[in-house]
């Protein structure tokens, strides 16, 4: 009798500590005072899209970053459970929260785990107080899901490295002061994953060029990152040199199964609820049952992970799967809304329709960006013993 | 997992296997494995959630749940999630010591001479109900539910049982009362007849992912073995796809049966709404897998001679039972938004009060 799948997939049982309890409250209070002060109302995908210095400055000195970091690098030292309850709070309300996003929850752990104590010093304060913002730079031009392949190169140099390259689909690079740089370092003939190394790279270095790319809501979100020959000095470089790989691998895996990966369109299913409750319909009643059901078993997943991860367990498989459940969860909320209101019944709700919009505009990258669903896919065949 | 709980599953492993060969349980479809529940109520696993002082284990719902999974993963040709749920879990709750032979639960509410000194009437699709030596009937009162224990033997004469089966071969049976004489009834202060059908659904469910389980632990190892193409299956892209999407569709299935565990344990969440939730997830998972189960086996799953069949009939049979997903997701739906404006976070998915 065959167990393997099952153990794969035991994930350990769950209570939220009392001190995550208190810190939902705090922050719940927080996000209900900045609404009604007119700081921000909630939109979909806030987590990707909502870049909002001052926002995040106001959560840093709270406290609310960070917050699994040691306190001498500006960190709370708390438990991964507070952060994930921290998250979907801030997610639930569609607060905007992207400009922290991926040093809080990236950036930051690799330089916690592959970082120098110098490196560790020099940012993470920074990024605890939520001043200082990473983007990631990986996507190529030429290098999309298979970033074995891509050219970006850096040579040495007396006291550093020389950049040369172009990364694409970089968010938020023109509002952010740093970016980690994938990119080969050396050249391997029989190993596709060897010789890439992470360099960090200021993003106001002369050589660096950032232009627009707008995306489907006209916002300008991506951008191409152009490096022509860039001084790198040798303390950027991020953990080993040619450990590029694998190192990027951990930083995937961990970012997968955040609830992100299912609340991008919160804003818009509390609205379709509100609406189904003003006129429930026979349909309507039935769609907000199937969506929540759904959600109850994503937030399961996503917190059982997150408790995993506490425990020191590296639950790679199941985080993919989150992803991917996770975002054709997400992706239906809007197809399920406009099956239940008419294009009449959603111009006369006019938050309802905002919310809509943005969510089919938006939709489409959720299941590109951290890895195509398509390549997790393949990932978790690999994790089945495949 | 607690290791406690590594060493249950061991143990309701080590019975359940001997029963699970597609030899077996075929021989017991259309009846039920009377050895089986010797064992298994031997081991004390027919009432696990149940006080000891009413002849139950003392453990957790979180134990009995996962018997109950592995049961569903085994195709268990007896009343394990059906009598120790809900039967023992009823006739509990109305302060009763639970008998040793199968329970099967019999709704009693809308039922002639109710009140009166006999009652008599028709309960269809009853599970199991030929093998129970106690039925336990129930009815909604006001302000409760009256539970009574009713001993087969002793009523004979007033009882009537038709046999019938689901399309797994699963008894599910017509009862009929012949001027059965009243029970001994208890009220039951706060408990309904809803909260009844939540909890089947929860049982449902589990059993439900157990066979899930099964069905992905059967396609991973034929795939890997199947050559086509000078190749294993298993390498083929889309096999591979086929396989992560079923993994999803379990694993998330089972997450939403342990949040509703949760739920009731009152650790977190609304039992009211998981327990729903539960069986709707369960059942629109059991399409996918069921359907890509088969598919990656191809004409070999199609036979009765291959086991995947005993999991895959028992799916198609269990998401009609305790609620479809439609039916289901009315029900919760309909909560959904009873809980009021601005609940969806808090009071919804957090249960918060
Ligand atoms: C909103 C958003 C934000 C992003 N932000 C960043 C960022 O900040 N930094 C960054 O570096 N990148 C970013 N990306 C890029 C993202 O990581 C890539 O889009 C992703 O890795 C896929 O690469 P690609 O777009 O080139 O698609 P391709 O790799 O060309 O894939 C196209 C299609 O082919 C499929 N495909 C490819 N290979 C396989 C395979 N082996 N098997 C099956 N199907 C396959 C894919 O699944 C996909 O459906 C972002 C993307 C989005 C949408």
């Amino acid at each position: 009798m065959n167990h393997g799948v099952s153990a794969l997939l035991n994930l350990p049982d769950i209570d939220l500590p009392a001190a995550a309890v208190q810190l939902r409250s705090e922050v719940r209070e927080f996000l209900t005072a900045e609404r009604a002060k007119g700081t921000f109302i909630p939109h979909c995908d806030a987590w990707h899209t909502g870049f909002d210095p001052a926002f995040s400055a106001a959560l840093g000195e709270r406290g609310w970053l960070g917050i699994s970091w040691p306190t001498k690098y500006g960190g709370h030292q708390r438990s991964v459970l507070e952060r994930f309850v921290v998250t979907e709070e801030l997610l639930a309300a569609g607060a905007p929260v992207a400009a922290h996003w991926v040093s809080d929850r990236q950036s930051g752990p690799g330089f916690l785990r592959f970082g120098t104590e110098e490196q560790r010093q020099r940012f993470l304060p920074g990024m605890a107080a939520g001043e200082i913002y990473f983007a990631l730079g990986i996507s190529e031009p030429e290098a999309g899901s298979d970033l074995s392949s891509l050219v970006t190169r850096a040579r040495r140099a007396d006291g550093g490295w020389i950049l040369n390259g172009t990364k694409t689909w970089t968010s938020h690079a023109h509002q952010c002061h740093f970016i980690t740089v994938l990119c080969r370092t050396s050249q391997s003939q029989d190993d596709r994953h060897a010789g890439f190394s992470q360099l960090i790279v200021d993003l106001t270095s002369p050589g660096v060029i950032v232009r627009p790319i707008r995306i489907l809501d006209n916002s300008h979100h991506f951008n191409e990152v152009m490096f022509d020959n860039v001084f790198v000095p040798d303390d950027l470089l991020l953990g080993e040199e040619g450990a590029g790989w694998s190192q990027i691998s951990a930083e995937l895996a961990l970012e997968r199964s955040g609830p992100e990966r299912f609340m991008s369109n919160f804003p818009l299913l509390e609205e379709l609820v509100a609406a189904v409750a003003a006129a429930p319909t026979p349909q309507g009643v039935q769609a907000v049952g199937e969506l929540v059901a759904d959600f109850i078993a994503l937030r399961r997943m996503s917190l059982t992970i997150a408790t995993a991860i506490e425990a020191g367990e590296n639950p790679s498989i199941p985080a993919a799967l989150v992803k991917d459940t996770g975002t054709r969860f997400e992706q239906r909320v809007p197809e399920v809304t406009r099956a239940v209101f008419s294009p009449v019944q959603r111009a006369q709700n006019p938050s309802l329709a905002a919310r809509y919009e943005e969510a089919v505009l938006l939709n489409p990258g959720g299941k590109f960006r951290g890895g195509t669903n398509e390549v997790l896919r393949g990932i978790v065949a690999k994790g089945l013993g495949l | 997992m607690t290791g406690e709980q590594e060493l249950l599953e061991q143990a309701v492993n080590d019975v359940l296997g001997e029963h699970s060969d597609v030899g077996s349980v075929e021989a017991s479809e259309g009846t039920w494995s009377a050895t089986l529940w010797e064992e298994f109520s031997s081991l004390g696993l027919t009432s696990i959630d149940v006080a000891e002082a009413l002849g139950g284990g003392g453990g957790t719902l979180a134990d009995a749940i996962s018997v109950v999974r592995l049961a569903g993963y085994h195709s268990a040709c007896a009343p394990i999630a059906e009598s120790s749920l809900i039967g023992a879990w009823l006739a509990a709750a109305a302060g009763h010591m639970i008998p040793a032979g199968p329970l099967a639960a019999l709704e009693v509410s809308a039922l002639a001479g109710i009140g009166a000194e006999r009652m008599s009437g028709v309960i269809p699709i009853v599970p199991w109900a030929r093998a129970a030596s106690h039925f336990v009937v129930y009815a909604e009162r006001p302000g409760g539910l009256a539970i009574g224990l009713v001993d087969v033997d002793e009523t004979a004469e007033h009882l009537e049982i038709e046999h019938g089966t689901n399309m797994a071969g699963e008894p599910r049976d017509t009862v009929r009362l012949l001027e059965l004489p009243q029970p001994r009834w208890s009220t039951v202060t706060g408990l309904r007849v809803a909260d009844v059908q939540d909890r089947a659904a929860l049982a449902r469910s589990a059993l439900m992912v157990g066979a899930m389980e099964r069905v992905l632990d059967l396609s991973l190892s034929y795939v890997k073995e199947r050559v086509q193409f000078g190749r294993p299956l298993a390498r083929l892209q889309v096999v591979r796809h086929y396989l992560a999407s079923m993994a999803g569709e379990v694993v998330c299935a089972r997450a939403a049966v342990d949040a509703a565990v949760t739920a009731v344990a009152g650790r977190g969440g609304d039992a009211s709404l998981a327990q729903p939730a539960a069986k709707i997830r369960a059942g629109s998972s059991a399409g996918v897998v069921t359907t890509l189960g088969h598919q990656v086996h191809g004409a070999i799953g199609f036979t009765k001679e291959y086991s995947l069949n005993l999991s895959t009939r028992r799916l198609w049979a269990w998401r009609d039972e305790d609620g479809t997903e439609a039916e289901l997701a009315v029900r919760l739906g309909s909560r959904v938004i009873e809980t009021g404006p601005n609940a969806l976070w808090s009071r919804v998915i957090l249960g918060e009060h």
